[in-house]
């Protein structure tokens, strides 16, 4: 158990490490003099811009740079944003939970449309309702969200009016953004689920549980689903990066005021210090979640333990 | 349509190219659908100059006009005809994945060859610096090098190249791993030949399937990810006809004109979901039991890797 832990650590550390230097590294990699990309848009004078080179320690050599910015990190010191002229970790604390309601909402539509269409085709392979189930899945990942969320907004906001389609506020204004987000997610999780249990259902253990004239919602809920939505939790923990980046696009269409429409605002305006806080953020949000589901998993299942044990 | 199929570092000729495109469009009846469907865009892409009705960045007055025999997609709030800014549009939603992934194909393959034929140190420090790109979720690491090299449609392009390269590099690395434990390059390198050679004549042509079936699998993701961040704004300026750009300037107009963004929109879904059979078409012509193409588990750039 413990060992296990050392090693997930020990896997995960590095990346972390490599996150923050690439982080870094963006500043510098921007063609130009870091401190006049960082004074763009207020026509520093040259003795504002020396200012700024010497209060930053822009004029030391990059690894020395690189620790000065680590230990800022490690002080929750994240620098100023010039777009909002407010500290940015306050801006990140801020906005943060705006888009985790977001996101989370959004996984949880994700399962909720997800699950009954994977075991509405996976107890029946071949049907109608399998086929509609597929058509789901394939259509699910082929629409871009972006346009998905137009479209939802045109039907429910534009001619039924029953949801609002822009900002936050009453509690109606999360479901569309949520929809938006969850429905590419619900495809993935439909599949995968249709998948496992068709796989399930030609297991011998199914045979015995059906001979032994259980029902067969009992078959499926005791001994199928079980074993089925064990991936899905898996997907659900690794897609849980890749729904946190969506909400990117998500906050930009709903005008949410989150994390990633600051990002996209940051970008725009060459606030840099806050693209890479906010990158950095969702980067080590991504790493931890995963190494959670990777340390739960090989928790879980002894023969992941153990292929990690002989493996390495 | 073999040339969307096959940026395989090495050119087969022509007579495979025929055979290639014949097995593209044979077996599975929706996969050919798929497979002439891009052809059919790469056809209006190429003939926009004479099949487009409007110059597609002509304003008139007759704008927000609904479809019509006139202008079958509409027109826009400048009064700029919708048919032709899709057919116009699919220059752009072609270029985004045949450079983008021509990109990833040229660094991320020697990468990945040179990690798994190289000492374990440049081994070790590819493969990290790989792991570290494939921390970020995948359209945050495109949203990074257009932070650095800037926006514009050539720089969303290689940005989409670039954040590809590690799965890639990860692919080949992975396979060159696998060959080079071979019978015949244990031969090739005890009859005295280079390293290099061994690399070049030995290992890469037995990777070149694995290249060429991510390739593929990769088109719907990097068109996706190009009107993504068209759609954001970061890639083509308006007016420049492009489905994304078209989609976000159609938002503002919904309630008055649906068929701004419907119709760059359901040309994207087109898109997207033939790119999709076209990966699972190539993978099956390459690798007939390959059973990890699964349509649906394909959104984000881990499943690949």
């Amino acid at each position: 158990m413990l060992r296990l832990l050392v090693r997930r650590v020990a896997v995960a550390a590095p990346v972390l490490f490599g996150v923050t230097v690439l982080v870094f590294l963006i500043l510098h990699l921007i063609p130009g003099d870091p401190a006049q990309i960082l004074l763009f848009g207020s026509r520093p004078t040259p003795e504002q811009i020396d200012q700024l080179r010497v209060q930053l320690g822009l004029d030391q050599p990059l690894p020395l740079q690189y620790l000065n910015y680590l230990g800022r990190l490690l002080h929750g010191d994240l620098g100023t944003s010039f777009i909002t002229g407010r500290p940015i970790a306050e801006e990140i604390a801020a906005r943060f939970p705006d888009t985790l309601q977001l996101t989370l909402a959004a996984m949880f539509v994700a399962v909720l449309i997800g699950v009954p269409v994977g075991i509405v085709g996976g107890v029946r392979p071949g049907s109608w309702a399998d086929r509609l189930s597929g058509g789901f899945s394939i259509l699910g990942v082929a629409v871009p969200y972006f346009w998905f969320a137009l479209i939802l907004v045109l039907v429910f906001a534009v001619n039924l009016h029953v949801l609002p389609s822009l900002g936050e506020g009453s509690p109606q204004a999360i479901v569309l953004p949520a929809l938006s987000l969850g429905w590419g997610l619900s495809a993935i999780i439909a599949r995968l689920l249709r998948n496992n249990l068709v796989e399930i259902y030609r297991q011998p253990y199914m045979q015995v549980a059906k001979a032994k004239g259980l029902s067969e919602s009992m078959v499926l809920y005791r001994h199928a689903l079980k074993n089925a939505l064990i991936p899905v939790v898996t997907i659900l923990g690794l897609q849980f990066g890749n729904v946190l980046s969506g909400a990117v696009v998500v906050e930009v269409i709903f005008g949410r005021p989150g994390i990633g429409s600051y990002l996209v605002q940051a970008i725009q305006a060459k606030d840099i210090p806050a693209v890479q806080s906010v990158v950095l953020f969702i980067a080590v949000i991504y790493i931890v979640i995963n190494f959670l589901v990777d340390f739960a998993y090989g928790f879980l299942d002894p023969r992941i333990r153990l292929a990690w044990t002989a493996s390495r | 349509m073999s040339t969307v199929a096959t940026p395989a570092p090495r050119a087969a000729p022509l007579g495979d190219v025929a055979r290639f495109a014949a097995a593209l469009t044979s077996g599975d009846r929706v996969g050919a659908a798929a497979v002439l469907f891009i052809a059919f865009v790469v056809l209006v892409a190429v003939l926009a100059p004479v099949i487009s009705p409007y110059d597609p960045v002509h304003t008139t007055s007759d704008t927000l006009a609904a479809p019509s025999l006139q202008h079958p997609f509409g027109t826009d709030q400048f009064g700029r005809d919708m048919l032709s800014r899709v057919i116009w549009g699919a220059r752009i939603i072609l270029l985004a994945p045949v450079v983008g992934i021509s990109i990833s194909t040229v660094i991320g393959v020697p990468l990945g060859l040179l990690a798994g034929y190289s000492t374990r140190w440049i081994s070790a420090a590819i493969m990290r610096a790989m792991d570290v790109m494939l921390a970020f979720p995948g359209l945050l690491l495109v949203l990074i090098v257009v932070t650095i090299i800037g926006a514009g449609l050539v720089n969303v392009m290689i940005a989409i190249g670039i954040s590809f390269v590690p799965v890639f590099a990860r692919v080949v690395y992975g396979s060159t791993l696998a060959a080079k434990g071979q019978d015949y390059v244990l031969a090739a390198k005890a009859v005295g030949c280079s390293p290099l050679r061994i690399i070049a004549v030995h290992i890469l042509p037995n990777v070149t399937t694995q290249i060429i079936v991510i390739a593929s699998s990769a088109i719907g993701w990097a068109i996706l990810t190009a009107t993504t961040l068209n759609f954001l704004g970061f890639g083509v300026k308006l007016p420049t006809p492009d489905w994304g750009a078209d989609l976000s300037a159609g938002k503002d107009w919904l309630s008055l004109a649906w068929w701004i963004a419907t119709f760059p929109g359901l040309a994207i879904t087109a898109m997207i979901l033939a790119s999709n059979y076209l990966g699972d078409q190539v993978a099956s012509v390459f690798d007939p039991q390959s059973h990890w193409r699964d349509n649906a588990t394909r959104v984000g750039m881990e499943e690949v890797s």
